[in-house]
């Protein structure tokens, strides 16, 4: 792009003016200080960017009136064009025209500068020497910022749509924020999310709380049970204190009615029956016990007279015994004489037995008993002691001529005997021969047996197998028996079992033990035979010795013989001898029989004995006749004693007193006795007839009586008693009962009021302190059971409420729908925020990019120009960065801070860094580039240098150069110089 | 007698779940936008009884527990409580979002509602009058993932049963825009003959196949502006040898798009006319959200955007109709400008428009917002960008930077 002319109508001190452009190299402007340079720097600027009107007012022109003018400009692909621009007009817009006549707006100029504002074209194309002055402090952003203006965009574009994008994200988020809007729905959400969840595991209790409603009606129902049960206890408890008072009653009165039979017969009415009756019979019955005591009165007498009167026998003893009384005056006389004539005869006998002098006394005498044998007994005693005394003579001659006899015999048989072989020897002879005649004998026998045991073998054979044919028989049975019985399972097999194994068992061992006996006895049989053998000679020798002894053995059998006749002699005379003595010890029995008898005749000869016995016998007579007188008088005592025994007897039963008088006195009061009695038995008849009458009185009264009595007898037997007092007992009783009947039926009204149940067996057992106590812990127990149910049933209701709550709830739900629309609203924000962070990220990334695309080029640029001006004093320029400032590099690679450079070299740096810039961007662009005395204070060689750089650039550029320096316009002699 | 079984098929409550992509509404929207997945449920309830069906059977996604609430589930019992009550059966199975693990609130359902209780494949037998009608076969998400292919367990236990149904929530393979949860091959359920399947997981409804079905019943009730028309369930009448299968809408609130061209609207106020007689047009028996685009080459539009004009024209507008019974909400819209201006090109030669341009070709824009996306407090609740969305971003700095460089 290059400016062609200017065209100034009016603007500052230039009116109506034209300026022409050259078309390559340098425009040197030059002039004088106030000339018009600046203005006319800043009529380019207007016509190319405008300017506000106020600054427009500072430019008017004192002298014309229009503010304004005309810059025509050659473009690359629109070519040539005017920009116009009017104060007046269009409030001083650009309209631009075309060579081809087309007019165009400030809008399509914009576009065609390619959106470089005012402030960029300033500070890329055009500068000036005060720019210098804030180079020092250039900070990488600034000169992003300039680069960053270059171009269509605009850095203001960028910077506002920045900033509008900044606005919203920050509206919608910030990463610490509160009020922009995600934080505040984060926090919102946030919230929400914690309310779901706090809303969710609420919800999550919902089993427990089921589970746990379930255990509490479960638990409130068994409470009620239990207190229904209670209270049923309880109210029982109650009854049964207010009952306990009847309740004894009752007890006690069943206790009394126990003790009463059950059923008590009694008749209608019957005490008040009785008492009538009793009334009836009461005087009847004492007129009736009147004749009673009457009767007995009589009878008493009665009876006393009797018991006084003693019994008719004895009263017919007793006259009986008074006729007694002539007998025993006869038996008191004969008695005296029958006592006389026995004195008598017992002096008589005294005498004749003192005669006797035999020392025999009266008493013995009188037991004397001679039978009539005595004499001949006495008699033959003395004869045969005669005898006997005699024979004994006789018998002892006999003894002394036998004993002889014997002993002679004796000696002659001792004689013989010594010339007797040694009966040993003899005996030994005998044996022998009879050895020899035995020996054949048993040869004989032994061949006899020999046969027999052969015979018998065979027997036994047979009887063997027998035996074993038996016992297997026997055992083959016992098998089947027992194969039957573990079939048949019968104990009756078994015993069969058994018993042929014995049978079989038995038979075999009886056989054999039959054998074995067999066997023994035929083997015994079997005799050793003997071998003693003798010959004939001593045969014979033996047969002549036993001759002789025999011989000598005949001699002394016969006198053998003869003392055995003597013996027997001898023998017959002890016999005699032994007769003799025995008929001796007889008679000396017979004379101690007698004496024994009669022991006075120990001391009489046996001679004397008949003599005796005659005096005996007359004394004895004597004695008899005393005897019998003397049994006479004991008669008459006796005769007289029975008299006074039955007297005594019949006193003994009447009147002891009597026994001890005589019997004359007894006699007497036997008569006295006598006339009592027929006295006493008169008073009796009288009185008998008395009670007869009395007697016919009381059957009267009896009669009287017998209708009462018969109906109190109904009475009692309807009451089943037969005593008056067992009445009235019963009658009692019943009224008792009644009363007890009527009181119980009264107490079981009274408890049936209690117990609804007509249980009749209540129990009586209770103790009142046991109910009060118990009926007390029941109540504790209700109460507490009660408040345990309240308490129950006030957590259940308020869990059901939470059930009920959790299941109608909608909190859960309501928070969940939201959580999640304001997630999804969240979400949505986030997008919007990401679509706008995105747009900022990307608007940031861009420009960082575009920035360091043209900062490369800028600063190779500048190094260039910096190193030319330098004269390659320095070889490397480093921009801006990390909070550094710009720093340069000698060629001996020396770091330099600008701040440490001289004034100059910063100078030479910033013109550098400006001809870059320019440079570059005027190679995208393509703008002319204005420098306004830049660089005033370079010495002459740097001016020279900085000269030919702009010729440089002025090659590709359009460039226009405001100066008042003379020397300045020197270097571009040969450039296009415009003089104001 | 022709055997017959009728039943509803549904999937995909997702009951209580919010919606996604809503900023903002006012209150009352609001509410109505938490309730409308139950009223999706109730009109479920409802067309079940009205159908006087046998069974209904829901495969899967019957909550969200990622964002559990006990009311979903209380609701849910009380609605399959209301069935009981006109004995009607529910069979259900959990899917990848009420997977049983991950269930905090196991809530006890009335007698008359069969759960597929394990990720292993069983059935429950559905007997009416004494007769066994119908097997249906299932099974549940145990865990937040089944990867593996279940097809093979569904075998057909009982030759006797008239009736053979699968639920399955899964989806295709090879379909790449979801998960492939329990995938299948339609060739594989071909095989299995039986006589319905009732697939979930994919919100979008649609019949695989027709002979026999095999159904996507989708989403009851749309929660994001791309679930956009009518939401609801399958009411199928199956006889032995024909299929009967009606659409029954149960949406409570319809996600719109809708596109006007404002282009010849100079003035503000005639924008806002065409738009009220543009939206006064869309009739609707139930309330909608719009999703407006409003088309315009007028430079003058741009202006009106930035100077947000627009949003209160949308104010405007949006202000009368939330009121109304079937109401509508402009949720979102966007200022479609096709100007001739092209940033790309009219600035060539500036050399710094030049170097933004060149910038915005690479530019990293995770970089560039990781003041915020990054920001711990942020994070949590920030969706990770998307490729498509940091080029989006992208772009509007670009054009955002670029027009506020140059404008005049």
């Amino acid at each position: 792009m290059k400016f062609i002319s200017a065209t100034i109508n009016g603007f500052g001190k230039w009116v109506d003016e034209s300026f022409d452009f050259y078309n390559e190299g340098v425009n040197c402007l030059y002039g004088q200080n106030e000339s018009g340079k600046s203005t006319l720097h800043l009529f380019i600027l207007f016509m190319l960017f405008g300017m506000p009107p106020k600054q427009r007012n500072f430019y008017r022109p004192k002298t014309s009136g229009a503010l304004g003018g005309r810059l025509t400009i050659e473009a690359k692909h629109i070519g040539r064009f005017t920009i116009e621009r009017f104060d007046g007009v269009r409030n001083g817009s650009a309209l631009c025209y075309t060579e081809d006549g087309s007019q165009y707006d400030e809008e399509w100029l914009t576009e065609t500068l390619q959106g470089i504002s005012h402030a960029t074209y300033q500070s890329i194309f055009s500068f000036s020497a005060n720019d210098l002055n804030d180079f020092r402090n250039m900070k990488e952003d600034d000169l992003g910022e300039v680069l960053l203006g270059i171009g269509l965009t605009g850095s203001t574009a960028i910077h506002s749509v920045e900033k509008m994008l900044d606005n919203k994200i920050s509206e919608l988020f910030k990463p610490y924020g509160k009020k922009p809007l995600i934080n505040q729905e984060l926090d919102q959400l946030a919230l929400l999310h914690k309310e779901v969840h706090q809303s969710a595991s609420e919800e999550k209790i919902y089993q427990n709380k089921n589970l746990e409603s379930d255990k509490l009606s479960q638990d409130i129902r068994t409470m009620e049970e239990q207190a229904k049960q209670l209270y049923n206890e309880r109210l029982e408890m109650e009854r049964k204190q207010q009952a306990l008072p009847v309740m004894k009653q009752y007890s006690e009165l069943r206790e009394k009615l126990g003790e009463l039979p059950n059923s008590l017969p009694f008749p209608e009415d019957g005490l008040t029956r009785y008492e009538k009756l009793k009334s009836e019979i009461l005087p009847l019955r004492s007129e009736f016990s009147f004749l009673v005591a009457n009767e007995k009165t009589y009878e008493n007498r009665i009876t006393l007279l009797q018991e006084q009167l003693p019994a008719e026998e004895r009263y017919k003893e007793a006259v009986q015994l008074l006729k007694l009384k002539d007998d025993y005056t006869s038996f008191v006389r004969e008695k005296e004489n029958w006592q006389s004539q026995l004195n008598k005869l017992q002096n008589r006998l005294k005498m004749e037995i003192n005669q006797l002098n035999i020392g025999i006394s009266m008493e013995d005498v009188e037991r004397l008993h001679l039978p009539f044998h005595t004499e001949k007994n006495w008699n033959q005693i003395k004869i045969s002691s005669g005898d006997l005394e005699k024979e004994s003579i006789q018998l002892q001659q006999e003894q002394k001529e036998l004993t002889n006899q014997r002993m002679y015999t004796m000696n002659q048989i001792g004689e013989l005997e010594d010339q007797l072989l040694d009966p040993h020897h003899v005996s030994k002879i005998k044996e022998n021969l009879r050895l020899s005649t035995e020996n054949e004998l048993i040869k004989r026998l032994s061949m006899q047996s020999a046969k027999k045991k052969i015979k018998w073998e065979e027997e036994r054979k047979k009887k063997e197998k027998y035996a074993s044919l038996g016992l297997w028989g026997s055992i083959i049975v016992a098998l089947i028996l027992g194969l039957v019985a573990m079939l048949a399972d019968s104990s009756i097999y078994y015993v069969g079992t058994i018993t042929f194994l014995i049978i079989g068992l038995l038979q075999r061992v009886l056989l054999h033990r039959y054998l074995d006996g067999m066997e023994k006895i035929i083997g015994m049989e079997e005799i050793q035979t003997t071998n003693i053998g003798i010959d004939d000679e001593e045969r014979k020798e033996a047969e002549n010795l036993l001759a002789s002894y025999e011989s000598t053995k005949k001699d002394i059998a016969a006198l053998e013989e003869t003392l055995k006749s003597i013996k027997l002699k001898l023998m017959k005379w002890n016999e005699k001898n032994k007769m003799h003595i025995d008929a001796y010890h007889v008679l000396e029995g017979r004379i101690k029989q007698q004496i024994d008898l009669y022991p006075f005749l120990l001391h009489v000869e046996i001679d004397y004995w008949p003599e005796l016995y005659h005096n005996l016998k007359h004394i004895v007579t004597l004695s008899q006749e005393a005897l019998e007188t003397k049994e006479n008088i004991k008669l008459l005592e006796e005769k007289k004693e029975k008299i006074q025994l039955e007297l005594n007897q019949f006193s003994a039963t009447e009147n002891r007193e009597w026994t001890q008088k005589n019997i004359q006195e007894q006699l007497r009061e036997l008569e006295l006795f006598t006339t009592d009695y027929n006295s006493n038995l008169d008073k009796i008849k009288q009185y008998r007839q008395q009670i007869r009458e009395n007697t016919e009185q009381q059957l009267a009264v009896k009669e009287k009586l017998n209708p009462y009595e018969t109906e109190i007898r109904q009475l009692y037997e309807v009451a089943q008693v037969d005593t008056e007092d067992s009445y009235y007992f019963k009658a009692r009783q019943v009224q008792e009962k009644l009363e007890l009947e009527k009181k119980k039926t009264t107490l079981v009204r009274q408890l049936n009021n209690f117990f609804d149940d007509q249980e009749e067996k209540h129990n009586v057992d209770w103790q009142e302190e046991e109910l009060a106590s118990r009926a007390q812990q029941i109540k504790t127990e209700e109460i507490e059971l009660q408040k345990n149910v309240e308490k129950k049933r006030q957590e259940l209701a308020n869990i059901r409420a939470e059930i009920l709550q959790m299941e109608t709830s909608e909190t859960h739900s309501y928070k969940l729908h939201q959580f999640e629309m304001k997630k999804d609203r969240l979400n949505e924000l986030a997008k919007e925020w990401a679509v706008l962070k995105t747009a900022k990220e990307m608007l940031s990334e861009t420009k960082r990019n575009y920035r360091d695309t043209y900062l490369s080029k800028v600063i190779q640029q500048t190094i260039y120009y910096f190193g030319f001006l330098t004269d390659g004093r320095y070889k490397s320029v480093h921009p801006p960065g990390d909070g550094q400032a710009f720093y340069v590099v000698t060629h001996d690679d020396i770091h330099f801070d600008v701040s440490e450079l001289s004034k100059g070299t910063v100078d030479q740096l910033y013109i550098s860094l400006r001809f870059a810039v320019s440079e570059v961007m005027s190679n995208e662009f393509k703008l002319p580039i204005i420098m306004d005395d830049a660089f005033i204070h370079f010495d002459t060689e740097r001016a020279e240098r900085i000269s030919e750089i702009i010729k440089n650039i002025a090659s590709k550029h359009q460039v226009l150069l405001f100066t008042c320096k003379k020397n300045v316009v020197e270097f571009f002699e040969n450039e296009n110089i415009i003089r104001l | 007698m022709v055997k017959q079984i009728s039943f509803i098929h549904a999937a995909d409550l997702h009951l209580d779940s919010p919606y996604k992509g809503l900023s903002y509404t006012p209150s009352a929207i609001f509410e109505q936008i938490r309730e409308s997945t139950f009223h999706a449920l109730e009109h479920l309830v409802d067309a079940a009884i009205r159908k006087q069906v046998d069974f209904v059977l829901i495969t899967g996604d019957l909550f969200d527990n990622e964002r559990q609430s006990l009311k979903a589930q209380v609701r849910l019992k009380r609605a399959f409580e209301k069935l009981e009550a006109y004995h009607i059966n529910v069979y259900m199975s959990y899917g990848n979002h009420d997977y049983i693990k991950g269930n905090i609130h196991p809530v006890a359902y009335p007698s008359n509602v069969y759960i597929f209780p394990e990720e292993r494949v069983s059935h429950f037998t559905y007997t009416k009058n004494d007769e066994e009608l119908a097997a249906i076969y299932g099974f549940s998400y145990e865990n937040r993932a089944v990867l593996q292919n279940k097809v093979s367990e569904y075998e057909i236990k009982d030759d006797t049963i008239p009736f053979h149904i699968g639920m399955l929530h899964g989806s295709i393979q090879n379909n790449t825009e979801h998960d492939h949860y329990a995938p299948f091959q339609l060739s594989e359920l071909e095989r299995t003959n039986f006589h319905y399947w009732a697939l979930g997981h994919i919100h979008k409804r649609q019949i695989l196949k027709e002979d026999p079905p095999v159904v996507y019943s989708g989403n009851t009730q749309g929660r994001h502006r791309k679930e956009t028309g009518e939401k609801g369930c399958y009411h199928v009448i199956l006889t032995e040898n024909d299929v009967e299968m009606t659409f029954l809408p149960l949406q409570a609130i319809k996600f719109t798009s809708i596109m006007v061209d404002v282009d010849d609207c100079n003035d503000i106020f005639e924008l806002e006319k065409k738009l009220q007689t543009k939206i006064e047009q869309i009739s609707s028996d139930v309330p909608s959200l719009l999703e407006l685009t409003l088309l315009s080459t007028n430079e003058i539009h741009k202006e009106w955007t930035r100077e947000s004009l627009i949003d209160e024209v949308i104010e405007l507008v949006n202000e009368p109709a939330t009121v109304k019974h079937n109401w509508f909400y402009i949720y979102k819209y966007e200022m479609k400008i096709n100007t001739p201006f092209n940033a790309m090109n009219s600035y060539t030669g500036d050399p710094f428009t030049e170097e933004l341009v060149h910038q915005g070709e690479n530019f990293p824009v995770k970089t560039s917002v990781g003041e915020l996306y990054l920001q711990k407090k942020a994070r949590r609740y920030l969706e990770v960008l998307s490729k498509e969305e940091e080029e989006t971003i992208k772009q509007e700095a670009l054009e955002l930077v670029i027009n506020e460089l140059h404008r005049k």
